[in-house]
């Protein structure tokens, strides 16, 4: 089956940029082998947390990480976008898009957020824990608004593997579609990081298990891990190597028509920077403008 | 029989409990996680811990399909059932399951049985004696089976075809509606490809395994999956669950290895739309032909994940407008609904479904599943057919068969 686009993952990453290119007209499929970090969304997302003013807080991020690659005012303006993203979504986005606002955690205590679901100042949104019913319900609305625009989303299915063709990623294959291979121009790896398994830890190292991407990590596997708890944990920033324009790697080409998006991408701590959920949307959108702007 | 189900892969998320549509209806229902990969723990050390609750899992695998870690949550519970559930099935069960055996009896008195099921004093006897609800619509038998019609009036016309295929049939089509089996010949027919039958087919297994019967089933099992290796072929289905059995539940539920035919064994409208893309085969639709379609995905087909390809289909011809319903479980899951005791469940898993039926105002509704269709014809009050005789209705035989001539010998 042929397609545009075909984004592997089903996460947030993958169904923003999903929708973005097909609220273009482009026909996409996510291929998603399970339900995501979305799942635990505690109701507001994090751009960065490490200090006031987002874009001065930003100025003290290490190079390579997916903010420095996007480049910084590139990721302001894509920032200012993401209220109306959501609010075409169903979801009204309360905060500012370039300056944190203060929310109280279930645990009490007080955290700097970027964009609030609902109003600030809202008791968090918790079910039981560990699921968050309103991420539940996110992760369901995103898929259905991506539909709707007429996108197909395979739900419990991984794809497994890749095929090459003159230096470009022709096809892939997934478990239930068997010997038929999903074609298309571009594709997007927005397969998560460990917790989702879009990396894998082997014996040899990290790996990406579909495609074998190039993934940046530390070789000495007694530096993965720092001491403390509150310690940097280098292994957070482990993930597959990518160019500025967020191409994927591999045997150190890069590969042209593969884009990587989310916590696949190498280069971020997102508890350390409370970066998560802004890498997985600010990322998802610039590949997104530039899969369209390489179609139209 | 156990099987290697992925338990100790759990991580407790919780997720597949937001996916379960028993557990929003039925409070006495302990969930994917509780009864599957929890419960599992607890069943290996001691047996007593079986909770009977579990015979209320509907097996629609939604939890597996959400599931981050690929435990096989359905699996477990079923096959917990048939080890620990020591419960003799009843004459009900037995009755339901056996569609083969019920439904030869029934085909050859279908003009008796029909009228008589579906009368209220036979409804409210079964309900009382056998505890089949009397609101249920009963399927019709029809009175000629498919394998009957097919040797009798399409067999010898099939080897003028260049290719050829088998068609799995199942039950359904086998002893209540013939004419989803007449409408794939002629389709395939059209197409350029000739058509057999099993040597032998027996029921696919999946009411048998339901019902705890799951002995037969593996005797099904062994005789089909002979009878696919004899054919040499791709068998065909036309129904999401009867595949789904034959490809996952021979190996997973009940220790049957398929490695060898897994492939072969595929869902018509895949079959067509994968032959249409190569351009190995040529359709041409009427242009007289209009219709408001709302396309349902079976639970078992999302497991699949083949949906794309029946409404790939189906978008490919000129005069359809196609709704593509948000994916939920019609409520029935197989013989499950027509248990007097869950009915009220059953009806009230379905809702959501019947009222986004109701909001898409279409014509008909489209679905690949035999149980989703009376339960959706019943309870929406919509006529449902199956993507093949939408095609079949809307598809030029003549111009087709021309297009394809060069496929004949
Ligand atoms: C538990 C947790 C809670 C968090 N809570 C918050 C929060 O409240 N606020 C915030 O700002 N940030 C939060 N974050 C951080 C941020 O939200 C996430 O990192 C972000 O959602 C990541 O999105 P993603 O799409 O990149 O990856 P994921 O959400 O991990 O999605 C990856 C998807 O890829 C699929 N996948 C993997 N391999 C394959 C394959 N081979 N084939 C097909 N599909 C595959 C997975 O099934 C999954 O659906 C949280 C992170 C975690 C882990
Ligand atoms: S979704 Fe899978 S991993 Fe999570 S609790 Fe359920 S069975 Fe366990
Ligand atoms: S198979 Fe269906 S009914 Fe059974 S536990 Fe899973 S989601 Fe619930």
């Amino acid at each position: 089956m042929r397609y545009d686009t075909i984004i592997l993952g089903g996460g947030l990453s993958a169904l923003v940029c999903g929708i973005s290119l097909q609220e273009k007209g482009l026909k996409c499929l996510i291929v998603s082998s399970g339900q995501s970090a979305l799942h635990f969304f505690s109701g507001s997302f994090e751009l960065i947390s490490t200090g006031g003013s987002q874009r001065e807080a930003m100025d003290n991020l290490p190079d390579g990480h997916p903010y420095r690659k996007i480049g910084l005012d590139r990721v302001m303006e894509l920032s200012k976008s993401v209220p109306e993203f959501f609010a075409r979504a169903g979801y009204a986005l309360s905060g500012e898009y370039d300056r944190n606002h203060v929310e109280n955690t279930i645990l009490g205590s007080q955290k700097q957020v970027w964009l609030t679901v609902g109003s600030e100042g809202d008791p968090p949104v918790r079910g039981r824990l560990p699921i968050s019913p309103l991420g539940v319900k996110m992760q369901m609305d995103l898929r259905k608004r991506f539909e709707t625009l007429g996108g197909d989303y395979l739900m419990g299915d991984r794809a497994v593997r890749g095929e090459f063709r003159e230096g470009r990623l022709s096809s892939i294959f997934t478990e239930n579609h068997g010997s038929s291979p999903f074609a298309a121009d571009k594709f997007v790896m927005a397969t998560g990081s460990f917790f989702s398994k879009g990396l894998v830890s082997t014996p040899s190292g990290i790996c990406e298990p579909v495609l074998h991407l190039d993934v940046d990590f530390c070789p000495d596997r007694e530096d993965w891990y720092g001491m403390g708890f509150f310690d940097n944990q280098p292994y957070m920033r482990f993930g597959v190597a990518c160019s500025d324009r967020l191409e994927a790697v591999r045997n150190g080409e890069i590969l042209p028509n593969v884009y990587v998006a989310g916590s696949l991408i190498g280069g971020a701590d997102p508890i350390k920077e409370g970066c998560g959920a802004g890498v997985a949307i600010i990322s998802a959108l610039y590949v997104a403008g530039q899969i369209l702007e390489e179609s139209l | 029989m156990r099987q290697d189900t992925g338990f100790e892969q759990c991580m407790k998320c919780s997720i597949c409990t937001v996916y379960c549509p028993m557990m929003e209806v039925n409070p006495a229902f302990p969930g994917p996680k509780q009864a599957g990969p929890d419960g599992e723990r607890y069943r290996l050390k001691d047996p007593l811990f079986f909770d009977k609750a579990l015979k209320y899992c509907l097996n629609c695998k939604r939890c597996e399909v959400a599931c981050p870690s690929g435990v096989k949550i359905g699996d477990i519970i079923q096959t917990a059932t048939a080890t620990y559930g020591k419960s003799v099935p009843g004459l009900r069960d037995r009755m339901l399951a056996n569609t083969d055996l019920v439904g030869r009896a029934a085909s050859a008195f279908a003009p008796v049985v029909n009228p008589v099921v579906a009368s209220r004093p036979a409804k409210a006897l079964m309900d009382c004696t056998l505890g089949i609800d009397h609101r249920r619509t009963f399927p019709a038998y029809s009175s000629e089976r498919f394998d009957v019609w097919f040797r009798k009036h399409a067999e010898s016309g099939q080897t003028r075809h260049k290719d050829c295929v088998t068609y799995f049939h199942g039950c359904y089509v086998n002893y209540n509606f013939p004419q989803l089996g007449k409408d794939l010949v002629r389709i395939l027919n059209a197409a350029g490809y000739g058509v057999k039958l099993l040597e032998k087919e027996k029921c696919c297994g999946v009411p048998l395994i339901s019902n705890g019967l799951h002995k037969a089933a593996a005797r099904n099992a062994k005789i089909n999956l002979a009878s696919i290796r004899l054919s040499g072929t791709t068998v065909l289905t036309t129904s999401s669950s009867c595949t789904l059995a034959i490809r996952d539940s021979y190996p997973e539920e009940l220790g049957i290895g398929n490695s060898d035919i897994r492939e072969n064994v595929i869902l018509a409208t895949r079959f067509l739309f994968e032959n249409v893309e190569s351009g190995r085969i040529k359709l041409s639709f009427r242009d007289d032909y209009h219709a408001r379609i709302a396309y349902h995905t079976p639970c078992h087909l999302q497991k699949l994940g083949w949906n794309i390809y029946s409404v790939r289909m189906l978008e490919m011809i000129p005069g359809v407008e196609l709704v593509r319903l948000d994916q939920q479980c019609c409520g029935i899951a197989g013989t499950f609904g027509f248990k007097k005791e869950n009915y009220e469940h059953s009806q009230k898993i379905g809702e959501k479904l019947f009222s986004l039926i109701r909001d898409a105002a279409p014509d008909f509704v489209a679905t690949d599943c035999e149980t989703c269709k009376w339960q959706i014809e019943m309870s929406a009050g919509v006529r449902v057919l199956s993507p093949i005789s939408v095609i079949a209705e809307a598809l030029d035989f003549e111009k087709t068969t021309i297009l394809n001539k060069h496929q004949s010998k």
